[in-house]
């Protein structure tokens, strides 16, 4: 696609065939202005042929659409003497209510010249701009040949018509809300500024300025809320003033407003009636107009209380006001309590101009267009510019610089800062207005229109934007693709694309559709699940061609001239699917441009529902493993995966799956949008391979991400698994004394359960003070013995049964085999920059032990672990030995041991020594069950615990074990104590050396230690 | 030891997807810790799980049967529970596992067709995906099907885990896509005899203008079917043709149709709305290239093993 194109495009203007004195005469924002001539209106007038109605008594109608003609038969059905009649006509601004009076009015009055309308009827238009009091009575009596004297408001000293509407409340206004003392306090002269006078001068004041300085019709009160909350606050009866508001506050204000009207009009009321009999006469029937009651700013009480009078006149009436209106001001307007109620019950017809999006019923596609033709022709003809050339207005439907496709479009996309008010207004000045003063062409100056919603486009993404921009608003649903003739291309100096791209077919150059299109008939024709396969449609193939003939290659080649391009009829949107529209054009902003992307959110759903459709993408654990129930580190942080979309969602987390802009994306992108609005995949359109590969390839990702960011506290010698087997060996070797033995840690210990009850007693717990730094680090690995067993089968099982061999031996081989370095490693390990994220458990939502609290624990560990001594941490063992290593030789039998406890329990015996329980029990041992007392391994075990001065970490651990292993089940530690026990008490005791005794000591390898001890302990006894 | 397909001398006929605890992924591992004769104890040894009452040998001892019933393996010995070895291994050198084991269960005959009945079953639906609902699926095999067994859930189970792990078809919450993973498309691409003159082997991955017809029909007997349509010039089904695409997309493959070829197959459009005569492709010739060292490139069971 050319470069060139969008060069040109950018410096091209518009080429203009009107002046810009006719747009600003023709469109404004009032359907009635002085300017415009009763045939300028005829020529830009649409038919209104579509107003609701509630009601529409005289036609019988009620709860149906009714034509402007209905309208206009029904306010002229009247008889000269009938009552009052009211029409009330409601709508959004804009939607058409002053249009519809203001042909009304043409067509009772006529259009001048020869056409002089209906016949004795009278139109009497008070439009919003001539609401003055002047310029009500003006209209009123205009065919009337009466001179009525008006002051106006304007002009006045405010001070002077102030001074008697204070002076008739006081003294002439009879109301029974207030008591005479209270009127009489009321509006007594003050000078604290609550005085009535000063407050309606004031108010007078402000209005006359108001006046001065606006356009519109100010609004006009004499008293307000404010001056009526000062009034409560100041006079004594302030709580009844405040407790009464709603039926005093109106009540004064209307009566005050009345007083004035009298002074400046007279009475209104007396006049309406004098002028409608006056009427009577001529036999003319007065047709009063009243377009937009909101900008009433005087008479709107006295005209409202008079007219519902229905006996009181002789008028047809027709009340226009905005919808809503009535529900905050009638009540206050009209001295009746529910006036809105009661005046649509007194009404002959009740009308509505605008549905309750503030759309105007009227204007649909076909009207917008001839609302639009309308305006510019009569725009066109009265500028004095060179009209444009019959081709030019061909290519663009006779509505250049539109055609209808962009008036629809832009019709749609209307959005009145915010609102969803589509009407004539709207529609005339923000886009037909706005695109005819620009200079740009209507596709470019729509881009700066904050009041027209952007429209999706429905060719391919590939194209350039001057060709998306043109589509966009230009483009029709054409066979093969999106249609737009050549001729606006050619108007507006843009090259046509390369024919291989897009080719021209008849008056069109046609683009491809591209994803895009199919999502926008989705939209209006949303995808349901369908697995069941209803209607086949393989018919297509029954004949399939035979052979060679069958070389189409699958577009159809049209031929370039003389084909004819049917143009396809779109239907309208529901507001859904305008709401999808929008989000499918934020999603084409974003991914063509990286623009702000609003609704993002529905890309997001999409993304996150292909990630977690075949996968379980935070959870790292084996992925071999066929078994979901084990645990594994979750990424657990808040309700969704961790997917941004760059630009607008940026990202929040560490690691994060990123969706990027580019069209390059579009095929990828455009299901998981479509997923975001529909809720499901198209499986008609949709390349369910294509959304697997991105998913496997951000989920394997986003897993190596994990893991290397839990790896990262990890010391360079450690993975996850070496960790994992660590800490469970830690925990068996805590449990049972288990080592290293060999060069694989055991495979049957790395899945032991973690248990401390051995026979022999807990060692750990029974040796260390609960309060000391080992005991706790010990406590708290511990209480996590369960998660370090989950992860271990969730990272080492195939399934519950079946080892992942491979994996595991690996671990086991490399921990085993420099186990020392890796418990120093662990020590290093440094969780505390890991997020919270990281998360222990069996599925995401119960995940809770943190990945960072558990690598803590057995850092904690390890680093409690290498501290231990065996002079600290082992003296139970060293004062076990004492007595055992006093005596203890290898040459020892049991039935040696046994002589020597009976030649010492005969010298006990001499010394009158006192038997102690464990001699008995030792002796028993020996003499009685020889066979348990092991004194070979007894050897080795005490060997074991004489070399143990350098033991730290697991192996002291292990010694510990062993010792109480040892206690538990060697007897010889309490024969050696026994024996022990009973030569030192022997030797503290005066002695007979009885030549027997003597005799068997000296075959004790230790008589020489014993008599030297004997000596020595004689010669302490001598020294005493 | 013969380069030819040959069926283990002796081997168990309970149904393969009576199997119903065995899974790809034990497979693979057993089956790579068999190297030449083996004792089972030496298996269960390694892969049975260490408990406080020995080592859990059921589900190894499963395994190797499996592996029996589909010609992988036999007993030097006669007895499956001694020692086993591996056979056919010279057929087919170098085949990755999941295309190996595709392959061999869909060699067998009788009732043991089921195993590979499946697929074709589900793609007759013509559709991308299909309810996963267990219900349904026993729907669909009983009208696509005869078989005198029952189509129970179990046997469904172990029928989708297996072929899911493989990367045959991969399972969501609700559905089954039908798509096949990349790598196993082009496992079977390059293993496809793609002349006349050809036999299936794997030695060289990288053709150029083979027979693409000649290769898918091939592919459809003996690994997974892939025509929606076989009548008349076959039409691949829409599940298939979207990954052929992609691989295209990304060079990996290359079709074409030159002019004086024959034997064409249709590959559908990827808007099925729009799959109707004149839009759908004609493919004669495929040339494959090596594909990229990609995760959308490795079987399931490889995929996610970000470390090893």
């Amino acid at each position: 696609m050319s470069q060139d194109a969008q060069q040109l495009s950018a410096a091209s203007e518009m080429p203009c065939y009107w002046d810009d004195n006719p747009v600003d005469h023709f469109i404004t924002s009032e359907a009635h202005t002085a300017t415009k001539t009763p045939e300028q209106f005829k020529e830009t007038h649409v038919d209104i042929d579509r107003i609701w109605a509630d009601t529409l008594t005289p036609l019988g109608v009620s709860g149906d659409f009714v034509t402007q003609e209905d309208v206009l038969e029904s306010i002229t059905a009247s008889n000269l003497d009938d009552p009052n009649r009211i029409f009330i006509v409601r709508g959004e601004p804009g939607s058409g209510k002053s249009q519809l009076c203001e042909w009304t009015k043409y067509q009772i009055n006529g259009f001048g010249e020869d056409d002089d309308g209906i016949e004795d009827y009278v139109a009497l238009h008070v439009s919003r701009s001539q609401t003055q009091m002047e310029q009500i009575i003006d209209v009123l009596t205009d065919p009337l040949d009466v001179d009525v004297d008006v002051k106006n408001i304007q002009g006045s000293d405010p001070r002077d018509l102030a001074e008697p509407i204070a002076g008739l409340l006081r003294g002439y206004w009879s109301t029974s809300l207030l008591t005479d003392e209270e009127l009489r306090e009321l509006t007594e002269e003050r000078d604290d500024g609550t005085d009535l006078r000063d407050i309606f001068a004031k108010n007078i004041q402000d209005y006359q300025e108001a006046l001065e300085s606006r356009d519109d019709n100010p609004d006009f009160k004499l008293l307000t809320d404010d001056d009526y909350r000062d009034l409560h606050l100041k006079l004594s009866f302030g709580d009844k003033l405040r407790e009464e508001k709603e039926l005093i506050f109106p009540a004064l204000k209307n009566q005050a407003h009345e007083y004035l009207s009298n002074n400046l009009v007279g009475n209104f009321k007396e006049q309406l009636q004098e002028y409608s009999e006056l009427y009577q006469e001529k036999g003319i029937r007065p047709v009063l107009i009243c377009e937009d009651l909101t900008t009433f700013s005087v008479l709107k009480e006295q005209l409202l209380d008079h007219i519902f009078e229905l006996s009181s006149s002789h008028y047809d009436i027709v009340l226009g006001w905005t919808i809503g209106w009535e529900q905050e001001n009638i009540d206050d307007a009209m001295a009746h309590s529910d006036a809105a109620t009661y005046m649509k019950g007194r009404s002959e017809g009740y009308l509505t101009m605008s549905d309750e999006n503030g759309a105007a019923y009227f204007l649909d596609d076909d009207v917008s267009v001839e609302l639009t033709r309308s305006y510019l022709n009569a725009i066109k003809r009265h500028s004095t510019s060179e009209p444009a050339p019959d081709d030019v207005e061909d290519a663009f439907d006779g509505l250049y610089p539109f055609n209808e496709r962009f008036v629809h479009v832009a019709y749609r996309q209307l959005n009145d800062e915010g609102s969803d008010s589509k009407t004539p207004r709207l529609l005339l000045l923000r886009v037909v207005k706005h695109c005819l003063k620009s200079s740009w062409p209507p596709y470019e100056a729509m881009k700066s229109n904050a009041n027209v919603n952007t429209p999706t486009f429905g060719i391919d993404m590939k194209y350039d934007q001057i060709y998306l921009d043109l589509s966009r608003w230009y483009g029709v649903p054409v066979e093969g693709g999106v249609g737009v003739k050549v001729g606006i291309f050619e108007t507006f100096g843009i090259d046509l694309p390369d024919s291989d791209v897009a080719p021209v077919k008849g008056d069109y150059v046609v683009f491809d559709k591209g994803k895009g299109s199919a999502v926008l008939g989705k939209i209006k024709n949303p995808p349901t699940p369908k697995h069941e396969t209803g209607e086949d449609e393989d018919d297509q193939d029954g004949d399939e061609e035979t052979g060679g003939d069958d070389q189409d290659d699958g577009e159809t080649d049209l031929d370039e001239e003389d084909d004819d391009v049917t143009v396809i009829d779109e239907p309208e949107l529901s507001e859904e699917e305008r709401e999808f529209e929008r989000k499918y054009q934020e999603f084409q902003d974003w991914i063509k441009n990286g623009e702000e992307y609003p609704s993002s959110d529905t890309l997001h759903d999409g993304a996150v529902e292909v990630l977690e459709r075949w996968h379980d993408p935070t959870r790292l654990g084996n992925p071999n493993a066929s078994t979901r129930s084990a645990s594994a580190i979750y990424y657990a942080r808040g309700d969704n995966l961790p997917v941004s979309i760059q630009g607008d969602q940026q990202r929040q987390a560490s690691i994060d799956i990123e969706l990027e802009w580019g069209v390059e994306h579009a095929d990828l992108y455009t299901p998981m949008l479509e997923y975001g609005l529909f809720g499901l995949f198209d499986t008609n359109d949709t390349n369910f391979d294509r959304l697997r590969a991105w998913a496997d390839t951000n989920v394997a990702q986003f897993k190596r991400e994990m893991r290397q960011e839990v790896e990262d506290c990890l010391p360079e010698g450690l993975t996850i698994k070496k960790t994992l087997v660590l800490a469970q060996f830690f925990l068996v070797n805590a449990a049972q004394g288990k080592e290293v033995e060999g060069d694989e840690i055991p495979a049957e210990l790395v899945f032991e359960e973690y248990d401390t009850n051995q026979s022999y007693g807990k060692p750990i717990v029974e040796n260390f003070d609960r309060s000391s730094a080992f005991s706790q680090a010990f406590n708290n690995l511990s209480k996590r013995s369960s998660d370090i067993n989950d992860l271990i089968e969730g990272f080492f099982l195939l399934k519950s049964n079946v080892v992942d061999y491979d994996r595991l031996a690996e671990a086991r081989r490399e921990v085993a085999a420099d186990f020392e370095t890796h418990v120093d490693d662990a020590m290093m390990i440094d969780a505390g920059d890991l997020p919270d994220a990281y998360k222990i458990g069996s599925t995401r939502k119960q995940a809770k032990t943190k990945v960072s609290t558990l690598f803590g624990y057995i850092s904690d560990y390890a680093a409690e672990l290498q501290r231990l001594t065996a002079e600290e941490d082992a003296s139970h063992i060293q004062s076990a030995l004492k007595p055992v290593e006093r005596w203890y030789d290898s040459s020892h039998t049991v039935h040696d041991l046994a002589e020597w406890f009976e030649t010492l329990y005969k010298c006990a015996g001499v010394m009158d020594l006192t038997i102690k329980p464990t001699y008995e029990e030792a002796f028993e041992t020996l003499t009685d069950s020889p066979e348990d007392v092991k004194l070979t391994s007894f050897g080795k075990d005490v060997k074991r615990f004489q070399s143990m001065d350098d033991a730290t970490g697991v192996t002291l651990v292990a010694r510990l074990h062993d010792f109480a292993r040892s206690r538990h089940e060697q007897r010889a530690w309490k024969i050696y104590e026994a024996l022990d026990s009973l030569i030192s008490a022997l030797q503290g005791q005066e002695h007979s050396t009885g030549a027997d005794l003597e005799h068997r000591i000296k075959q004790l390898s230790e008589y020489a230690e014993y008599e030297q001890k004997r000596q020595e302990i004689n010669n302490i006894t001598e020294d005493l | 030891m013969s380069t030819k397909f040959t069926p283990a001398s002796s081997k168990p006929d309970k149904l393969l997807t009576g199997f119903i605890s065995v899974r790809a992924p034990e497979l693979k591992h057993i089956y790579n810790a068999i190297q030449g004769p083996t004792s089972v104890s030496e298996l269960t040894k390694k892969f049975g799980k260490p408990t406080s009452g020995g080592v859990e040998t059921d589900h190894v001892e499963e395994t190797v049967r499996f592996m029996n019933a589909v010609d992988l393996v036999e007993s030097p010995s006669g007895d499956i529970r001694d020692t086993v070895e591996r056979i056919n291994e010279r057929h087919l050198v170098g085949l990755p596992f999941e295309a190996r084991l595709l392959y061999h269960c869909n060699q067998q005959g009788g009732r043991q067709t089921h195993f590979a009945a499946v697929y074709r079953a589900l793609l007759n639906e013509g559709t991308r995906t299909v309810n996963g609902d267990r219900d349904n699926l026993r729907t669909i095999l009983k009208r696509e099907t005869d078989y005198d067994f029952s189509w129970t859930d179990e046997k469904i189970d172990m029928w989708v885990t297996l072929s899911e792990q493989l990367g045959l078809i991969i399972e969501s919450e609700d559905d089954i896509t039908l798509s096949p993973c990349r790598a196993l498309i082009h496992d079977a691409l390059a293993l496809a005899p793609m002349s006349s003159d050809e036999k299936p082997n794997y030695d060289d991955a990288i053709t150029k203008n083979g027979e693409f017809r000649r290769a898918l029909d091939w592919i459809n007997d003996n690994l997974f079917s892939v025509y929606e349509e076989r009548s008349g010039t076959p039409r691949v089904h829409p599940a298939i043709a979207d990954v052929l695409r992609n691989m295209e997309d990304d060079g990996v493959i290359s079709l074409s149709s030159p002019g004086d070829s024959q034997n064409a197959v249709k590959i559908p459009p990827e808007d099925l709305n729009e799959d109707v005569r004149g839009n759908r492709r004609d493919v004669t010739r495929i040339s494959i290239h090596s594909h990229p060292d990609e995760t959308a490139y490795q079987y399931p069971l490889t995929q996610h093993l970000t470390q090893q």
